[in-house]
């Protein structure tokens, strides 16, 4: 078939006969001429000696189309008509000529007869193009060549006079709304539509079918189609040893799949003739191709050249490549864009990390609990049609925009249009995408879009000078630590807000400006961009929903994780629980924290197992080599050919042997590999080494492998240095090996200096106080101190006040919290006690706490701040002058209240009473929910009340919305007030407020019958306290500041000391709980242990020199330096455990008296002189 | 003096300038190769006695990178740097040395391509400035 049904401008002979010849060459018998089925049968072949025959004869019949008139000369059956051609028979045809079918098949036939010469081709099809079955490509191929087109059109019979064909008479066809087998709508004829095509020649190409006269004598297993039957795995048939594949079972396919069932079966009957398992290790379908686009990109390429051939060549319109091509091409090589398996790709790589024949494994493992953290996908933005996304290309996601503003991103950090490459002159950013939408099943915030939009903007604007930037919004979210004020910098900065919502965006199709239609002051506005920045929400991710079916875990009402307030990162089922934006959108602190929590419940739940399954590593005893003379040895990496393209390594080789000390100097392949490992190790005990150098990627990936390396052979670690030759040198010099050769060898001879003065340091193992201590007994503080004690720690609760609870709310939930610490044996409650002074350092703290009894000392390996916040006590709005004006809180302690009012009862509430002013300019966080609860809840009690909410940003961020939308939609009405015109309450008989409504721009007087304030959150009092006894960092509103705000959001920048709840910023419960939660999990990496490492690269002082000035203790951050007393001098010590290696104190110390060490200044001098001796000699 | 290629030391702190540097590499981002980095953990361990000591050895030009200002992992450590840096171009100007031969430069650890960046402000300003002149003077009394 290949050679004969197969027209050549789609395989070229010398192709065909070349891989024939390959076959040929390998020893295989080619016998030509010899029809199976009459003399000699499958069974005969099986008899002669042969032990496995593979049937692949292919599909060679045309069928027929079963009209009259097809015995008329000029009625060709395609597959004759390409073998003749093919052939080299010579075929007249006619001026016209009708190709009746829409296959593969059928295009190469039309186009076979245009590259006759015949200038009329037309191809007859019973449907429309839409359902043709031939590939786009080749249709597009086929229009391109002049081959003409006949829809919806059935041959009914052909007509000619003379016994020689004129003209087909065709029926005019329409589609049904009834579908065949294949799921296409059925043609059905239009009637009395008759009328004739004319033509001289038509040629059938309606579908090829196997000829089954081989299996005379043998008969196989035959289906309905009238294709033989297979194993599909082993292209096995019934017959034991006969094989069959290709279009004799498939049907007629692609020489591919052809090729590929060759393959499949060559498999299959090696194995068999081996008495193996045919199936064992194999699928039935392997996909090849892993990028579609790339590949349609380069068929495209290729086609294009052949159409421009196709008439001035039409032996060979294909074409082959020229010599530079050809070079070109190759040169692709390993990057075509496309696997086929080729292999080229293990062959290339050094280290031998691919595997072709790796496949899926399933494996079972035993848990005791499990953490779901899916994370989320992006709102598909294509749902949003009016913004025009995926049709307009200056329409991005706020996900793409980071990408645009990223220095590793497309544009390397240069923000630019997609359409043209201009940089933008004004982007707008729209809101809640996918996000408070119900009519998309997204009624949820996204929570962290409002925020994300900010910071873009900030960011563009600082790329971007000039830049102008619209956010369109309907409530500013920036309910977290910092964010109002981050939100005004911004307002201050530039960035306009707009209250509105977009309707749509249209594209301007000569300059692909945006334009916008909003509302603005009640007006419609029409304004342009150059770019629109979509910020789409986050949904539950398709694959997360799956592994929640499969757990058995429930769904909330939103699709994300169901939890619950008091258990926030629980799931439905017990041991699983979940962490991150599928529980509910969240910001990376958020998600970070909740890690922790989950970390720290599944903790608790595995608290026995603790340890069982570590098994400890035992290294050689450490070789003293302080008074050798440095032995160095310099490995230098080619790092496959990263280092070894650009930079000579021999050369580096040689130049180290020149270097004082280095007694040994070898180039490796790949240093990491684990056999160069043992080869180093063999080195370092053969050369005596006591200092190892190795040149060649970064030591931030590194260091840490080549370090236990020489632990393994007894090398004190930090006797180990890196030459960074790849990251900063052959790979940003690959243009220049000179240059590139000549830096490897000065940052091997900085190493080698450095190295020299390199001395062993020792680490020793401290004992850790396998407890903590808990300062607050609030609702995070209390979460804390019982998941810790749950973990198996002995815990201490300290609270200022008489009982524990703090500022959560009454209730089961409280009730049974304070059971269960009161009944824990782990934990001990101190209550109306403070600690008085606090000392020592992570894993070794003494806290000195003063009783009615005098003082008692608590040690505690780890602490946790829980002093939580104070409710914020107003003096506006006649709060505590009239009896009406009541909290929300008060409130929500007697609901009561609201039964008694008068009938019809007006009931108003004011928002941010305490919040976002000058003096508190921070948003609370829960009391928009808590209002929306409220207002729900008075609804529920009282239908006949009015209740009116005076706001200025609705916050209710996440599912939260959700109560949102019902107190709207029961009746619940929210007005908007600005906070430069504050609403006005007056008392007397009637309690009256006075606001400016902010849409209508008109003031509204209402009696009201009860007012409620939302008040905010305040720092504790006690948190200066806190942090004086600890210091410990506040923020300028006065809660603490952690040690990272994204990444650390409950550790502090002191080791061993850890936040939560409100005393970090202001929370609602769930948060408190959850932060608790997590400040346990954090403590617990540090009270798990029973030793800790400490020392190495730290600072130590030279008492002899230190003149106790305390610049050090001044500039440390972590409080490591500290005075005492000693034989009645005054002398500093530098508490290893506290210190983090920065060597700020060093560089500070006026007296020389400090060295960090592993930088002590001999080594780093060491280092620079060993560079410069070089340039200047 | 056209061929001149100025030898320039950097200090660069870990958690950002040497973290940008590697990721110019991942980039393959091209820059000039005149630079030679030294890792330190922290711009705040910058003492000037190294600046001295390389220029007094003859270097062309130092660049100190660190963190972005309120970015340093040490909390302050780069903005004791930067004083430093300030203070040792006083002195090297003093002693008849260019002070643009020293300069100290901010960058987060993701800002690769400001890397490259910087290290070509560096060698072209240095380039311009031509050997420095202690190096003359070594080379001459070599």
């Amino acid at each position: 078939m290949m050679r004969a049904g197969i027209p050549d401008f789609r395989l070229p002979r010398e192709v065909l006969d070349s891989q024939i010849m390959n076959i040929l060459d390998l020893g295989v018998e080619l016998k030509c001429n010899s029809p199976i089925g009459s003399d000699t049968t499958i069974d005969s072949l099986l008899e002669s000696g042969y032990k496995a025959v593979f049937a692949a004869v292919g599909a060679q019949k045309s069928t027929d189309l079963g009209i009259k008139g097809e015995e008329l000369k000029g009625v060709r059956p395609g597959i004759e008509f390409i073998k003749q051609v093919n052939l080299g028979e010579k075929v007249a045809l006619g001026g016209k000529v009708a190709v009746i079918g829409a296959g593969n098949a059928a295009m190469d036939i039309a186009r076979t007869a245009v590259r006759l010469g015949v200038k009329d081709v037309t191809i007859v099809y019973r449907r429309t193009k839409r359902e043709m079955p031939a590939d786009p490509v080749e249709v597009e191929d086929a229009i391109k060549e002049g081959v003409k087109f006949v829809f919806l059109t059935n041959p009914k019979r052909f007509v000619g006079k003379d016994g020689k064909l004129t003209g087909i008479e065709c029926l005019t066809m329409k589609l049904s709304d009834e579908r065949d087998a294949s799921g296409r709508r059925k043609p059905v004829a239009v009637e009395g539509s008759e009328h004739i095509i004319e033509c001289d020649d038509a040629i059938l190409a309606t579908g090829q079918r196997v000829d089954l006269g081989f299996m005379t004598g043998c008969e196989l297993g035959v289906n309905k189609w009238g294709l033989l039957n297979v194993d599909r795995v082993t292209l096995a048939t019934d017959k034991p040893g006969v094989f069959a594949g290709g279009d004799v079972v498939a049907g007629a396919g692609t020489l591919s799949e052809a090729v590929a069932a060759g393959k499949r079966a060559a498999v299959s009957i090696e194995r068999y003739l081996n008495d193996e398992d045919m199936a064992e290790g194999r699928d039935a379908e392997s996909r090849i191709w892993t990028d579609d686009k790339h590949r349609e990109l380069e068929l495209a390429q290729r086609r294009e050249k052949r159409l421009k051939s196709a008439r001035v060549q039409p032996d060979e319109p294909h074409g082959s490549y020229s010599e530079a091509k050809a070079i070109e091409e190759a040169s692709r090589c390993l990057a075509c864009g496309v696997c086929c398996e080729c292999g080229e790709c293990v062959k290339a790589c050094l280290a031998k990390a691919i595997d072709h024949d790796m496949k899926d494994t399933y494996r079972d493992l035993e848990v005791g609990a499990v953490v779901l953290a899916p994370g989320y996908e992006e709102f598909d933005a294509t749902l949003r049609g009016e913004f025009g996304f995926g049709r307009y290309e200056n329409v991005v996601t706020n996900v793409q925009f980071e990408r645009l503003l990223s220095a590793g991103g497309p544009f390397a950090g240069h923000l630019q249009r997609i359409s043209d490459g201009k940089e933008p002159k004004k982007i707008a950013f729209t809101q809640c995408v996918g996000s408070r939408d119900a009519s998309n099943n997204r009624a949820y915030c996204s929570s962290v879009c409002c925020m994300a939009a900010i910071k873009e903007c900030v960011v563009a604007m600082d790329h971007t000078p000039g830049l102008e930037t619209t956010i369109f919004y309907t409530d500013i979210r920036a309910f977290g630590k910092d964010f109002d004020r981050y939100y005004e910098r911004a307002k201050a900065g530039g960035v306009r807000f707009e209250r509105s919502q977009i309707s749509r965006v249209v594209e301007i199709p000569d300059t692909k400006m945006l334009r916008l239609s909003y509302i603005k002051d009640g007006v419609p506005v029409d304004d342009e961009f150059d770019m629109v920045v979509l910020s789409t929400g986050m949904r539950p991710s398709d694959e997360a929903l799956r592994t929640a079916k499969a757990m058995g875990i429930e769904l909330n009402e939103c699709g994300f994780c169901k939890s619950d307030q008091f258990a926030p990162v629980a799931t439905s089922r017990e041991g699983v629980f979940v962490a991150g934006a599928f529980q509910e959108p969240k910001d990376i602190p958020e998600t970070v924290t909740q890690a922790s929590a989950a970390a720290a419940m599944a903790m608790e739940l595995l608290s026995s197992a603790r340890g069982t399954l570590v098994t400890k590593k035992e290294y050689p005893m450490e070789r003293d080599v302080e008074d050798e003379p440095a032995r160095i040895g310099v490995f230098i990496c080619h790092c496959g050919i990263n280092i070894a393209s650009v930079v000579d390594v021999e050369k580096v080789v040689e130049a180290a042997k020149g270097l004082p000390n280095v007694v040994y100097s070898d180039h490796q392949i790949y240093a990491c590999a684990d056999n160069t490992q043992e080869h180093m190790k063999q080195i370092i005990n053969e050369y005596g080494l006591n200092r190892l150098i190795v040149a060649s990627c970064t030591p931030r990936t590194h260091e840490a492998l080549f370090r236990e390396t020489a632990r393994e052979c007894g090398l004190n670690p930090y006797l180990v240095d890196m030459a960074n030759i790849r990251d900063q040198c052959s790979w940003v010099h690959s243009k220049d090996s000179e240059a590139a050769t000549a830096k490897a060898i000065d940052l091997v001879t900085m190493a080698v200096g450095r190295s020299a003065k390199l001395i062993a340091l020792t680490t020793e193992e401290m004992p850790v106080v396998q407890s903590a201590l808990v300062i607050g007994g609030g609702p995070s503080g209390m979460s804390a101190a019982l998941s810790l004690a749950k973990q198996g720690f002995m815990v201490n609760l300290i609270e200022k006040s008489d009982s524990l609870g703090g500022r959560l709310a009454p209730g089961k939930f409280k009730d049974q919290l304070i059971a269960e610490i009161q009944k824990h044996p782990l934990i001990r409650t101190l209550l109306s006690l403070k600690v008085e002074k606090l000392e020592g350092f992570v894993g070794n703290f003494t806290s000195h706490v003063r009783t009615p009894d005098g003082m008692i000392d608590i040690e505690h390996g780890a602490l946790l701040v829980a002093t939580g916040g104070r409710q914020y006590n107003p003096t506006e709005y006649l709060y505590g002058q009239d009896k009406r004006v009541l909290t929300q809180r008060e409130l929500e302690n007697r609901f009561g209240a609201v039964s008694e009012l008068p009938a019809r009862p007006a009931v108003a509430m004011i928002q941010c009473v305490g919040s976002r002013n000058e003096e508190r300019p921070f948003c609370s966080r829960s009391c928009c929910t808590d209002a929306v609860k409220n207002a729900i809840r008075i609804k529920e009690m009282r239908q006949d009340a009015k209740v009116v909410v005076l706001y200025r940003d609705m916050r209710t961020y996440g599912s939260n919305e959700l109560l949102y939308q019902k107190a709207r939609e029961m009746g619940v009405i929210f007005l908007r007030y600005e906070p430069e015109n504050p609403p006005e309450v007056t008392g007397g008989e009637k309690l009256t407020l006075k606001f400016m409504e902010t849409e209508l721009k008109m003031p509204v007087e209402m009696n009201i019958d009860m007012l409620l304030l939302s008040v905010g959150t305040s720092p504790a009092i006690e948190n200066q306290e806190v942090s004086d006894l600890a210091k410990l960092p506040l923020n300028a509103d006065g809660f603490f500041l952690e040690a990272h705000v994204k990444l650390r959001p409950v550790d502090f920048a002191s080791e061993g000391i850890f936040l939560c709840g409100s005393a970090h910023s202001p929370k609602n419960t769930a948060e408190n709980i959850q932060q608790g939660r997590a400040a346990a999990g954090r403590a617990a990496t540090i009270i798990s242990r029973k030793t800790m490492t400490v020392g190495g690269q730290v600072s130590v002082v030279d008492t002899r020199k230190c003149v106790s000035c305390l610049t050090c203790v001044k500039v440390c951050p972590y409080g490591a330096p500290s005075v005492s007393e000693k034989n009645g001098k005054n002398r500093v010590e530098i508490e290893a455990a506290k210190c983090m290696g920065c060597g700020s104190c060093a560089s500070a110390c006026p007296a020389k008296a400090i060295e960090l060490h592993h930088f002590m200044d001999k080594q780093v001098k060491s280092a620079i002189e060993a560079l410069l001796g070089e340039v200047i000699g | 003096m056209d061929n001149f290629e100025p030898k320039i030391l950097a200090l660069c702190c870990h958690y950002c300038a040497y973290a940008a540097a590697d990721l110019a590499g991942s980039m393959r981002l091209q820059y000039p190769a005149n630079v030679r980095v030294l890792r330190l953990p922290c711009t705040g361990k910058v003492d000037p006695s190294y600046i001295m000591t390389a220029f007094e050895m003859g270097i062309d030009g130092v660049l100190v990178a660190g963190c972005l200002e309120g970015g340093c992992h040490f909390q302050e450590g780069n903005l004791r740097a930067k004083k430093r840096v300030g203070l040792v171009r006083d002195m090297l100007e003093e002693a008849g040395i260019e002070k643009d031969r020293l300069e100290m430069f901010n960058l987060s650890s993701a800002e690769g391509p400001r890397f490259a960046e910087i290290v070509g402000i560096m060698t072209e300003r240095i380039k311009k400035l031509g050997p420095s002149p202690l190096r003359r003077k070594l080379e001459v009394s070599v």
